[in-house]
Order: structure tokens, then C-alpha cells, then sequence
């Protein structure tokens, strides 16, 4: 099995693109970093009682007045921003999965409806993906933002504000699901295969299942990758203009806020290392994403 | 291939052990090896072989118009006294279009669709010939009626999309020869066309190719247009010549098995014979090309040793050369297996098993939502199929055969009910179908109706193992076997009466060839244990050695399951070896119905005559017949009246506007009013009885 795969056309394509291989490491490093942050974390930044107002502002270890206690400085409540970069990926990358997840469940059942049954059904779904697609994902999202913050509690708002970036997200994005996947099924639906299905006089909804979806898999893969990208950014748009994530569970955009206030005080790192590292993630995954692209399409095989 | 007696300036090109390489990771991938040919001034050279043969490439190599990744590794070529092996792109660049031009096979795309055809030509002709802008325009309109178009003068400042597919075949000719090439590379230049075009155009080709002394190498996989138009014709297998000669010679009477087995195993519309005599197996792949052998051997059925443990070389017997180590004698023995179609002798006549009565399906143009609010006129619509009746007899292969439009396609959808009807009524085995709510035993009945599709590539689905496409319509019939033992018995059965192996359950789609899927295909459609097989062109998409072995399996399990068939093609050849009654069917109408015998021999409607006539002759070389004339109108405004009337040359006042009726004639059935009135010769025979082929109530009406 192991054999195969790496004899196989896609590990070739993979090992012979250095930058490719690049991606896929930051990548894998970032995600595991996050998965085991309480572990892997020099501090916990969370935890007052290990948090020394003394320590505020330090520079990084390398600068003058710096200490390797703090490899990347600290904050302006003495934070460690290495550890506080782990803990926002860890925020980030959540943020991303979750809304990513329920964009691409969202798209691909609207987009497999509208490609299949067409007609009625699908003039108004992409009727109304077209309005959706009008209205950016800020805009969405400060809409269910400043809903959520009208009706509830301001302490229950902290605690469902990851529940609501990622219905902003994925409302804002299923429809890059549902167009391509409306597309192939429209190509799909009309294979031969589809029609053999149909001389067996099974149900449509079996044939959509069983037949229809796994073929327009494919495409799903590589916008997925791409959109997972794009959540990361969109969450920390959202988060650094103070409608995602709160200071007190903070995600790699939250962060950058949080250091954007003391840029011009000279306390630089502050905002550059998550800045930095949301940037290397997102490159990353996007690399990937073509990657993946160019490796399922047959044409640039 | 050394041609001693032609004199150097004689030769035009010169191709000598051209080897090209594909670079791949596994190592260079050999796709032409050691090849040699050359062709005189005016010769037509004609390359054929299967499809992965490597005929394109050695087309394109000479241009230098190789897919990237393609590399001559050897050899030279040599173009009018020079060597162009290695000149450099500007030089090559300065022989393509002016002194070596080159057709491709898809009309649509060789075309610029933002100018227009004669601003091609003109533009070609400026560049390559350095005329004025005047005297080009002027041979613009010249050429456009050299090649056939009606009306050049007002058709040159139409753009491509004005043309039908023939059409621009014709412009694309024009544009080719309009520089007067001492060479001209068609790559298929017919393969995208319908039967009566692709007449039209191989003669026009012909012809040309005479009038310009124009040489011209032509690169197809159909040995009816290489005995058309060629004068020598080289048999490319695996990248490999193995038999190259005058055309006639190597037709006739080739040396070499597998070009002996190619031209046995091609369907003839002379003979019925009981099986097609068939080369086993397929051309492997380029990764599994036995290198230090004979490429052919393992499909052969007379290889020895010799053959294993090297390759051989052409070599000269009489006019032909063949690249083969057995004695001349030893492959003659290879003759086609005689034996006619064995008749069923019994008067009984078997009882219907799908009727189709007045049926009619057009398809409404989509129209803009205000206009088809307000327009008082009716909308527009594809008259696909115009009140079509027909039976088909338990246990017998009924065919359609028609040009593409015809509508052939869209009666199987309708039977197999994919597509509604918009009239008319089809019954199966005496059960009304309804296109809307079907009652249990309407879908029980449906089920018995299975198809074999044409593509091999879009009819499995790709993400199933071979064992779940096949075991599906087992699992889905509620009633049957579900022990899961005994469906993977019945699924091992069905692949080796196939001539698959069972082993083979476990591989997805992409590890067969074409054939191999089309098996699977008619595998799957058994597993329903179908009444009625639909089979639209299961064997358009394959090789010929590869169509006689689905043929001949399709004939098999026709047999032995007792099925009934209903065979869509555009070959006649093909429907002259597998039907027992067949339908000639045009612009949506049925023309003609009769036996393969009738319909083939003694063609009484004047369409059928044209497409009997159209078909390319293996045993006249060099074609004789007059070319059919004339294109098929479109479904969107066919004629009034007989739908043929705007081709035939038989047609009156009558024909222009009243629809004639299926009438009965010796051994067939057709609907002209020519044959009606007597205006129409028909053919004496002796008396054949031939059982009314559609339900009573037609006729009445």
C-alpha cells in the first residue's frame, strides 16, 4: 500500500515541487503545534496566575532587553506571544474546519439539488446564491453580529461568538461549493452510467447518493483546501475588526489587533509574529490547493 | 522502405528510421520505432492503424507539431531534397502552411470563429504567396468553389459557425490547398462526418489532390477511405510499419497476419457471415510494448520462437513489404471463415415484443420569457422524431440506421423510456408504457430493458469496482437472489461469459481498455436479465479488430439469452452482420423497413440507395460511384411533405407536400411516393415474404 502510494503520479508530482513539500511541512507543523498547544506551548497565556504585569512589553529574545523565557516577546499584560500565537492558530484553524465544513455541506447538497432536479428548484437556488454572493462576508457577518449582540447577554455572546464568525463564514462562502458542484452534476447527471442507473428504475435520490455524488467529489477537494484558506483569512478579518473572536479567546486576527494598537509605540513584534504566522498558514494551504488542482486535473497532467 | 527504382528528385519526402521517444519518469516511452516511408510528387501515402498506433504522431513529426514530451530520438526526414530533421522552428515555420499544409479531423475547431472564411483565405494567401489583398480575394471565392461550397460569392464574408460540419470541412480544404502545398498532412479528415458527407469529401479530395498534383500522406483508421484515395498505404502497428505496398496489393491480399486479420475482421456489406473472423486480444499500451519482439505476437496466432526473440524487419515480396518472419504460405492459410448466416428456416413468425406506434418527440426551443408570454405564435421546436411505428419480434435484432440527426438515438431513449414521448404510444410485451406514474408492473416491465451505450469511457461508473456495477441491477430487483454468495457467483459467471475474469470484480474501470469496458458494459445490462437489449452504437467508439470481437459477442449472447435487440448504428456494415430487420430512418422519419438482404442488395428508397452508395468499397480501389449530393436540412424547419424531397432526385410537386406512407414492395416496406406512382424503378427479385413490421392500426389511419 505504502509502495503504491509513493510510486504513485500524485507523491511524484508532490516530492519533484520543493516549494509544494515546503507547504506541506509549515502546514503540518502549524496544525500539530495547535492540536497539542497546552503541551506544546512554552506558557499558558490564559493563566493569570503565571502572568507578571513585570514582564509587559519584552522584546523578543534575540532584541536588547529580551529574555529566551519569552522566545517572541510578550504582550502588554505580559503574555507570551509564541504561546499566544499557538493558542491563536489553534483558535484559527477551528474557526476555519467548523465553518469550512458547514459551507461545504451546505453548497455541495444546494449544488447537487439545483444541478439534478434543475428546472424551478434550481433557477431559485442560484437565484439566491447570486444575492448571497452580492453581500460580503464582513457584511454578513456584522449583520449576525450586531443581531446576536441586541438579543443576547453580553456574557453569552462571548461565549457563542465562535458559533456565530462561523455561521457568518460559512454563510458567506457555500456558494463557491454550490456552483461547481451544480456544474459537474449537470455534467455527471447526463453520463451514461446515470441513465444505466435509471434503466433500473431506482429512486433519484439513490442515484444522486450513490451514483452522482461521488463523482463530484473531485472538485470539492481542491475548493475546499482553497476555502479552508480563506476562512482563516475571513475569520481574522472579521476578528481584527472586533466582530470575531473576543480578547479573552483570542485568534490569530484577534491577536493582530490586539498588537496593531502598539505598532507605532515600537512594540513591533506584538502584531508582526501572529501576523507572520497567519500568513505562512494561509500560503501554505493555498499552495496545497493548487497542488491538489493540478494533480486531479487531467488536462495538466 | 527503400524504393530503389524511384529516382531521388522523384521523392518528396523521404522519411528514414524516424524513432521518437516520449519522456516520461518511468524512462523514454518509444511511440514510433524505426520507421521509413517516402512519398513521390502527387502520390497519395495513406497510414492506417488503431487508434495509439502512432499515426497522428507521425503526421504531426513531420511539422514538427509534437505534443510536448515528444522527442526524435533518430532517424531523418527529408522534405524536397533537404534535410528538415533538424532545422531550426523558424525554418520549419517557414514550410508549414506554404509547402507542407495539414487538415485536421475536427472542422469546428481548425477554424478562426472570430473572422471570417474569407478573411482566412485571403490572409493565407498574403502571407504565404505574397498576393495582393485583390487577387487574393478573388482566389478566395475561386477556391470556394473548387471545394463545393454553393454560392462562394456571397458565402465568402460568412463566419464558420454559418457552415454546417461538412461545410467547413470544405473551407478547411481550401485554406490548406489555397497556398498550393507540395504536401498536404490529413490527419482523419472525414472521421467527424456522416456517411454521405464523408463520400463527398474523400472525393473531393481525390480529385483535388489530382488537379494541384498535390502529394498528400492521409492518416486514418478506416481502410474503406484508404482503398478510396490512396495509392500506397502503410499498416502502423505499435509504432511499428509492418506491412507497407500498393494499396491494391495490400487490400487485396495482405501478407502480414495482423493487417490480414484487420481486413477480415472489418464487416463487409456483401456477406453475412455467421461470425466475424476476429483478431484476439487488443493493441497493448506503449508501457507494455514487447520491445525485443515482434509487436504483433502476442496477438498472434503463428507466432513461434523466432517471433519472441526478435523483432523483424520489412521485407520485399513482390510489390508489397511486411515485417514478418513467416513464410508467405504459412499466413495465407489465414483466409476469412466462410459460412452465411444461418437463416431460420421456419415460416413461424416469432410474436411481437415491442410495439411503437405514431410515436413523436420534439424538444421546444427554449424561447426568451417575455416573447413566449406574448407571442401568439407557437414555439419553436427539434421535430426529433415525426410518427415513427415499428415492431420488434421476440428474439430477433431489429436496427435503425440513419445520419446523425436522424433521430435513431432518440427512439432508443424513448423505448428505454429515458425521454417522454410527446405522442404516440410503445408497448412492451403487450404492456402500454406510461411516461408519467408507472405502475408496479410497469416498472417490472422496464426493467427488463436494458442498453449498451456508445462511449465506453462515460457508461461505468468510475468510482465502482467492476463487481458493484455489475451486481447493481441483481441487488436492486427486489425479488431476486440477495445472498451475497450467489450474486458473486452470478457476477463471476457474467464476466466470463463476457471473457473477462472473475478475478477482475475487484478493478475500477480505468484499468480496462475500450473493448474491455464495452464487456462490462453488455456484462451489466445481462445481470437484469433483460427482454430487450438497447444497444446505441456500442461499437462506434472502438477499432475494428476490437468491433468484430463485441459483434461477434453480442451475436453470442443474443443466443444464448434469448434476447430480443433493438441496434442503433450509422454502419451499415455493421447492421448488415447483426440484424435480422432493419429501418432506415432520416430527419425523423422511417424510410424504409426490410431485411438486411433487401435493404442492402436491393435498396428500393432513394435514401437508402444514396447511403448504400455512400459507404467506401474495400473491393473497388479507387472508388467508382458518383458521390451523393446535397446535405440534410435542419430538424428546426425540416421540408413539408416527403422529408428526403430537398436530396432526391426523384422528387415531384407530390413529394413537396403530402407525407407518403409505408407501402408494402417485394420484401420491404417504404414510404415514397415514386415507388408508389412507378416513377421509381424497382429492382425484379424473386418473391420474398416479409412479415408487416409495425402494428395494424398504422396502416388504417
Amino acid at each position: 500500500m505504502l509502495a503504491r502510494i509513493l510510486d504513485s503520479d500524485a507523491f511524484y508530482s508532490f516530492r519533484t515541487q520543493p516549494l509544494v513539500v515546503v507547504a506541506a511541512l509549515i502546514a503540518i507543523v502549524s496544525i500539530l503545534a495547535a492540536v497539542f498547544a497546552p503541551w506544546v506551548a512554552p506558557h499558558n497565556p490564559f493563566d493569570l496566575s503565571t502572568v507578571d504585569l513585570m514582564d509587559a512589553k519584552l522584546p523578543p529574545a534575540w532584541a536588547e532587553g529580551g529574555s529566551w523565557t519569552y522566545p517572541l516577546g510578550t504582550d502588554n499584560q505580559g503574555r507570551d506571544i509564541l504561546s499566544a500565537v499557538i493558542y491563536g492558530t489553534r483558535v484559527s484553524l477551528l474557526v476555519a474546519i467548523l465553518a469550512t465544513t458547514v459551507a461545504m455541506v451546505i453548497g455541495v447538497s444546494l449544488g447537487l439539488l439545483a444541478g439534478f432536479v434543475g428546472g424551478r428548484i434550481d433557477t431559485v437556488l442560484m437565484r439566491i446564491a447570486d444575492i448571497q454572493l452580492s453581500f460580503p462576508a464582513i457584511l454578513v457577518a456584522l449583520l449576525i453580529d450586531g443581531v446576536t449582540r441586541t438579543i443576547l447577554p453580553r456574557e453569552i455572546h462571548h461565549e457563542i461568538a465562535i458559533w456565530v464568525i462561523i455561521m457568518a463564514i460559512s454563510l458567506a462562502t457555500w456558494v463557491q461549493f454550490a456552483r461547481p458542484v451544480r456544474a459537474q452534476t449537470m455534467v455527471e447527471k447526463r453520463k451514461d452510467y446515470v441513465l444505466a442507473a435509471r434503466l433500473l428504475q431506482i429512486s433519484p435520490t439513490r442515484i444522486l447518493v450513490r451514483h452522482v455524488l461521488l463523482n463530484v467529489l473531485e472538485p470539492v477537494l481542491v475548493i475546499a483546501t482553497v476555502g479552508f484558506g480563506l476562512s482563516i483569512i475571513n475569520e481574522a478579518t472579521l476578528s481584527f475588526l472586533g466582530v470575531g473572536m473576543p480578547v479573552s479567546k483570542p485568534s490569530l486576527g484577534t491577536l493582530v489587533r490586539n498588537g496593531n494598537d502598539f505598532l507605532f509605540s515600537g512594540a513591533w513584534w506584538m502584531t508582526i509574529f501572529p501576523g507572520l504566522a497567519l500568513l505562512l498558514l494561509v500560503l501554505s494551504i493555498n499552495l496545497i490547493g493548487d497542488w491538489i488542482r493540478d494533480v486531479l486535473n487531467p488536462r495538466l497532467r | 522502405m527503400s524504393s530503389t527504382h524511384v529516382s531521388a528528385d522523384e521523392r518528396l519526402l523521404e522519411v528514414d528510421g524516424l524513432t521518437i521517444e516520449f519522456q516520461t519518469r518511468h524512462g523514454p516511452l518509444r511511440a514510433i520505432d524505426d520507421i521509413s516511408f517516402s512519398i513521390r510528387r502527387g502520390e497519395v501515402l495513406g497510414i492506417v492503424g488503431e487508434s495509439g498506433a502512432g499515426k497522428s504522431l507521425t503526421g504531426a513529426a513531420l511539422t514538427r507539431l509534437m505534443p510536448p514530451g515528444a522527442r526524435i530520438i533518430g532517424g531523418s526526414v527529408r522534405f524536397d531534397g533537404r534535410d528538415i530533421t533538424h532545422a531550426d522552428d523558424a525554418e520549419i515555420r517557414a514550410l508549414r502552411g506554404r509547402h507542407i499544409a495539414t487538415i485536421f479531423q475536427d472542422p469546428l475547431t481548425s477554424l478562426n470563429p472570430l473572422y471570417t472564411v474569407g478573411h482566412q483565405l485571403v490572409e493565407t494567401m498574403m502571407v504565404n504567396r505574397g498576393l495582393s489583398e485583390a487577387e487574393a480575394r478573388k482566389e478566395a471565392v475561386e477556391w470556394l468553389r473548387r471545394v463545393g461550397l454553393p454560392a462562394p460569392e456571397a458565402r465568402v464574408d460568412s463566419y464558420p459557425h454559418e457552415f454546417s460540419g461538412g461545410m467547413r470541412q470544405r473551407v478547411v480544404i481550401a485554406l490548406a490547398l489555397c497556398t498550393k502545398p507540395k504536401l498536404v498532412i490529413a490527419d482523419e479528415p472525414t472521421t467527424a462526418l456522416d456517411v454521405s458527407i464523408q463520400a463527398q469529401i474523400i472525393r473531393l479530395l481525390r480529385r483535388l489532390s489530382r488537379e494541384e498534383k498535390t502529394a498528400m500522406l492521409l492518416i486514418t483508421h478506416d481502410m474503406g477511405v484508404i482503398s478510396e484515395i490512396t495509392d500506397r498505404v502503410a499498416v502502423l502497428y505499435l509504432g511499428r510499419i509492418v506491412e507497407t505496398g500498393p494499396t491494391e496489393d495490400t487490400i487485396k491480399a495482405p501478407e502480414h497476419p495482423y493487417t490480414r486479420g484487420l481486413m477480415n475482421s472489418i464487416p463487409r456489406l456483401g456477406e453475412q457471415p455467421a461470425r466475424l473472423p476476429q483478431l484476439e486480444g487488443s493493441m497493448p499500451r506503449l508501457s507494455a510494448s514487447p520491445w525485443q519482439s515482434c509487436a504483433f505476437s502476442p496477438r498472434c496466432a503463428f507466432a513461434f520462437d523466432k517471433c519472441l526473440r526478435s523483432a523483424p524487419r520489412l521485407e520485399a515480396n513482390g510489390r508489397t513489404e511486411a515485417a514478418c518472419f513467416l513464410p508467405r504460405e504459412a499466413s495465407r492459410k489465414v483466409s476469412a471463415v466462410a459460412g452465411r448466416k444461418e437463416k431460420d428456416k421456419s415460416a413461424e413468425v416469432p410474436p411481437v415484443h415491442l410495439s411503437v406506434t405514431g410515436l413523436t418527440c420534439r424538444f421546444d426551443i427554449a424561447q426568451p420569457f417575455l416573447k413566449s408570454l406574448f407571442s401568439k405564435e407557437p414555439a419553436p421546436y427539434v421535430s426529433a422524431v415525426e410518427d415513427v411505428s415499428f415492431h420488434i419480434r421476440r428474439s430477433q435484432t431489429f436496427a435503425l440506421v440513419g445520419e446523425s440527426g436522424c433521430g435513431k438515438s432518440t427512439i432508443a431513449r424513448l423505448v428505454a423510456g429515458l425521454t417522454r414521448p410527446t405522442r404516440g404510444e410503445i408497448a412492451l410485451e403487450g404492456v402500454p408504457l406510461s411516461p408519467w406514474r408507472r405502475t408496479p408492473e410497469q416498472v417490472a416491465v422496464m426493467r427488463k430493458v436494458q442498453m449498451v451505450f456508445q462511449d465506453p469511457y462515460s457508461s461505468l461508473n468510475p468510482r465502482w469496482n467492476v463487481g458493484q456495477i455489475i451486481r447493481e441491477p441483481i441487488l436492486v430487483d427486489a425479488k431476486k437472489e440477495r445472498d451475497a454468495q450467489r450474486v458473486k457467483d452470478r457476477v463471476v459467471e457474467l464476466l466470463k461469459q463476457v471473457g473477462l475474469a472473475g478475478a477482475d470484480s475487484r478493478r475500477y474501470p480505468h484499468a480496462f481498455s475500450g473493448g474491455q469496458r464495452q464487456r462490462i458494459s453488455i456484462a451489466r445490462a445481462l445481470s437484469g436479465e433483460p427482454g430487450l437489449l438497447v444497444c446505441d452504437e456500442p461499437t462506434s467508439a472502438l477499432d475494428v479488430s476490437v468491433q468484430a470481437q463485441i459483434l461477434n459477442l453480442m451475436k453470442d449472447m443474443q443466443r444464448q439469452h434469448n434476447l430480443t435487440m433493438l441496434f442503433i448504428s450509422h454502419d451499415l456494415a455493421v447492421v448488415n452482420f447483426i440484424a435480422d430487420v432493419v429501418a432506415v430512418m432520416y430527419l425523423g422519419r422511417l424510410c424504409e423497413i426490410g431485411t438486411p438482404e433487401v435493404i442492402f442488395e436491393r435498396p428500393l428508397h432513394p435514401y437508402t440507395r444514396l447511403l448504400r452508395d455512400a459507404v467506401p468499397d474495400l473491393d473497388k480501389i479507387g472508388g467508382s460511384q458518383a458521390a451523393p449530393t446535397g446535405e440534410v436540412p435542419s430538424p428546426l424547419a425540416p421540408p413539408p411533405g416527403c422529408r428526403f424531397n430537398t436530396r432526391c432526385p426523384f422528387a415531384n410537386e407530390r413529394c413537396r407536400t403530402e407525407v407518403p406512407r409505408m407501402k408494402e414492395y417485394v420484401g420491404s416496406w417504404a414510404a415514397c411516393h415514386g415507388l408508389e406512382e412507378g416513377r421509381i424503378e424497382i429492382p425484379s427479385s424473386k418473391p420474398v415474404s416479409f412479415p408487416k413490421p409495425f402494428p395494424d392500426a398504422v396502416l388504417t389511419h
